[in-house]
C-alpha cells in the first residue's frame, strides 16, 4: 500500500540507508544509492584562507546530529512506536504478574477463592487474616491508640514512627471492622508498606466514615493503574484478573461504609 | 556519543580552530557533493567560499542542526547560482581535448571508462529541468527534508514535493525504458 502512495519516499529511505533494503529495492533505488556514492566523498582539502580558521590536525572529533533530520514522519513514528511497544512488553509482563498476585492475595483474604484454593491460601498465608484481627481488637479495646497494635505485628519497625507516619490517613481503613482488615489484607499483597499502615491506622482513628472513604479511593486507584496495565500490552490474563480484584476491593470498602 | 552539535557551535562562533575542523570535516563532503551533483566547476573551491561565508556569519546564526544544515545550503546554493550566473554571462573556455570532443566517436576503452566513472553516474540528474534538479541533489546529497530544502529554494513545500515527484517519475520512467548503462550496486563496496 505504501509503495502505491509514493514510492518516492520508499526510494529516498531506501536509497538514504535509513531503511534496511528489502526485497523490493528496485532499480531506481540502486540509481539513487550509487548517485549518493558518487557524490559524497572524503572531506576535502580546505581552501589557503580557510585553512587558517580551520585545525584539521588535531583528532577528529564525531558531533551528534538531529536524529530526526532529514526522516519522515512515518519512519520517526514508526520508530517511536516500536519502542514502545518493546518497553510495554516488559513492563506488562512485570505489572502483569504483580497485579495479578495482588489480585489473588485480595481474594484470599476476602475468602473468595474457590475451596481448594482457599484452603491452601489459608496454608500457605495464615498470618495474614489473624494479624489483622489481633490489631483491631487491641485497637478498639486499647485506650492508648495504636502503640500496642503496631509493637506486636510488626517487629521491624520501632515503637514511635508508624503511628506518627501513617496513621493519619490509612488508619481509617481498619475502623475497627472486617472490612479494613479485608483492605488491609489487600495491601499487604501489593506491597510491605500495607501491614504497618493497617496497625498504626487502626489504633488512631476508629470509626471515621472518611477514611473509609479513602480506601475507596485508594481501590479505585489500584483498579486504574491495573486498566492501564493491561491497555499498554496486550496480554489479555492481566486485563481480566486486574478487573476482578478492584472490583472486589471496592466492595470491602463500601462494605465498610455501611457497617459504620 | 560525540560532541552535542550546540557545544561544536558555540566554540565555532568564539572562533575555537578545533571546532570549525569538526563543522567542516562533517559538511563539506554533503556540501562538495552537491556542487559536483549542480555542475560546479570546482566543488572543492566552491565548498571552501561556502564556509568562509559560514565561519564569517556564524556568530549571528542561532538554531538547531537542522537549521544549521537548512542555512549552510542556503549559502551553497547561493554560490552555485552565482557560479552559473557567470558562466553563462562570460562564456566558457575549455581547452580541447580528444578525448571531450562530442564530434568524435569514443572508443571502446573510453566507452568503457565512461561508465565506470562518477561522471556517468552523476550525469543521471541531467535529464532533469533545473527545479528538479535542485530538488534531487538537495534531498539525495545534501540529506535535507521537503521542509528544508523549501526554505533554500524559497519555495512552498508542496511545490518541493511536486517536483520531487515529477523528477521520480522521469527517473523511474528512464529506468523502466532504457536500463541504465551499467548495474550501480556493482560499484558499492562490499
Amino acid at each position: 500500500m505504501k509503495n502505491t502512495k509514493n514510492p518516492g519516499n520508499d526510494a529516498f529511505e531506501l536509497a538514504l540507508g535509513r531503511v534496511p533494503a528489502g526485497a523490493d529495492g528496485d532499480s531506481l533505488t540502486e540509481l539513487l544509492t550509487a548517485y549518493r556514492t558518487a557524490a559524497i566523498g572524503p572531506a576535502p582539502r580546505p581552501s589557503a584562507a580557510l585553512s587558517a580558521r580551520v585545525d584539521l590536525t588535531a583528532a577528529p572529533l564525531v558531533m551528534q546530529r538531529d536524529a530526526s533530520n532529514g526522516i519522515s514522519t512515518v519512519v520517526a513514528t514508526r520508530r517511536a512506536v516500536t519502542g514502545l511497544f518493546g518497553i510495554g512488553v516488559t513492563v506488562a509482563i512485570i505489572l502483569g504478574a504483580a497485579s495479578g498476585a495482588a489480585a489473588v492475595v485480595s481474594m484470599g483474604t476476602a475468602g473468595l477463592l474457590p475451596p481448594g484454593a482457599q484452603d491452601v491460601f489459608d496454608q500457605v498465608v495464615p498470618d495474614t487474616a489473624p494479624l489483622g484481627v489481633v490489631g483491631i481488637e487491641t485497637t478498639d479495646q486499647g485506650e492508648a491508640p495504636g502503640v500496642p497494635a503496631v509493637v506486636t505485628p510488626t517487629p521491624a519497625p520501632t515503637g514511635d514512627g508508624p503511628v506518627t507516619g501513617a496513621s493519619s490517613d490509612d488508619g481509617s481503613n481498619d475502623s475497627g471492622h472486617e472490612s479494613g482488615t479485608g483492605n488491609s489484607g489487600q495491601n499487604n499483597g501489593v506491597g510491605s508498606s500495607g501491614e504497618d499502615n493497617g496497625f498504626g491506622n487502626s489504633g488512631e482513628n476508629s470509626g471515621t466514615s472518611d477514611n473509609s472513604d479513602d480506601s475507596d479511593d485508594q481501590g479505585d486507584d489500584d483498579s486504574n493503574d491495573s486498566d492501564d496495565q493491561g491497555d499498554d500490552d496486550s496480554s489479555d490474563d492481566s486485563g481480566k484478573s486486574d478487573d476482578k480484584p478492584s472490583g472486589e476491593s471496592n466492595g470491602g470498602g463500601n462494605s465498610g461504609k455501611k457497617d459504620d | 556519543m560525540g560532541v552535542p552539535f550546540e557545544t561544536v557551535l558555540a566554540a565555532a562562533q568564539s572562533n575555537a580552530p578545533w571546532a570549525s575542523a569538526t563543522l567542516w570535516r562533517e559538511y563539506a563532503p554533503s556540501v562538495v557533493g552537491f556542487a559536483r551533483g549542480r555542475g560546479s566547476r570546482d566543488p572543492e573551491d566552491l565548498a571552501s567560499e561556502v564556509f568562509l561565508t559560514v565561519f564569517g556569519t556564524l556568530s549571528t546564526f542561532i538554531g538547531t542542526e537542522s537549521e544549521f544544515r537548512s542555512y549552510l545550503f542556503s549559502i551553497a546554493y547561493r554560490r552555485l547560482v552565482d557560479e552559473l550566473r557567470q558562466r553563462s554571462r562570460r562564456g566558457e573556455s575549455v581547452q580541447w581535448e580528444p578525448e571531450n570532443d562530442l564530434r568524435s566517436e569514443p572508443s571502446a576503452e573510453v566507452v568503457s571508462d565512461l561508465r565506470s566513472s562518477d561522471e556517468s553516474v552523476l550525469a543521471l540528474f541531467d535529464i532533469l529541468p533545473v527545479d528538479q534538479r535542485n530538488v534531487m541533489v538537495l534531498r539525495i546529497v545534501s540529506d535535507l527534508t521537503i521542509e528544508q530544502i523549501a526554505e533554500v529554494l524559497d519555495k512552498s513545500p508542496g511545490a518541493v514535493k511536486s517536483l520531487q515527484k515529477r523528477a521520480l517519475d522521469a527517473l523511474r520512467k528512464k529506468v523502466s525504458t532504457k536500463p541504465y548503462p551499467f548495474r550501480p550496486m556493482e560499484r558499492l563496496p562490499v
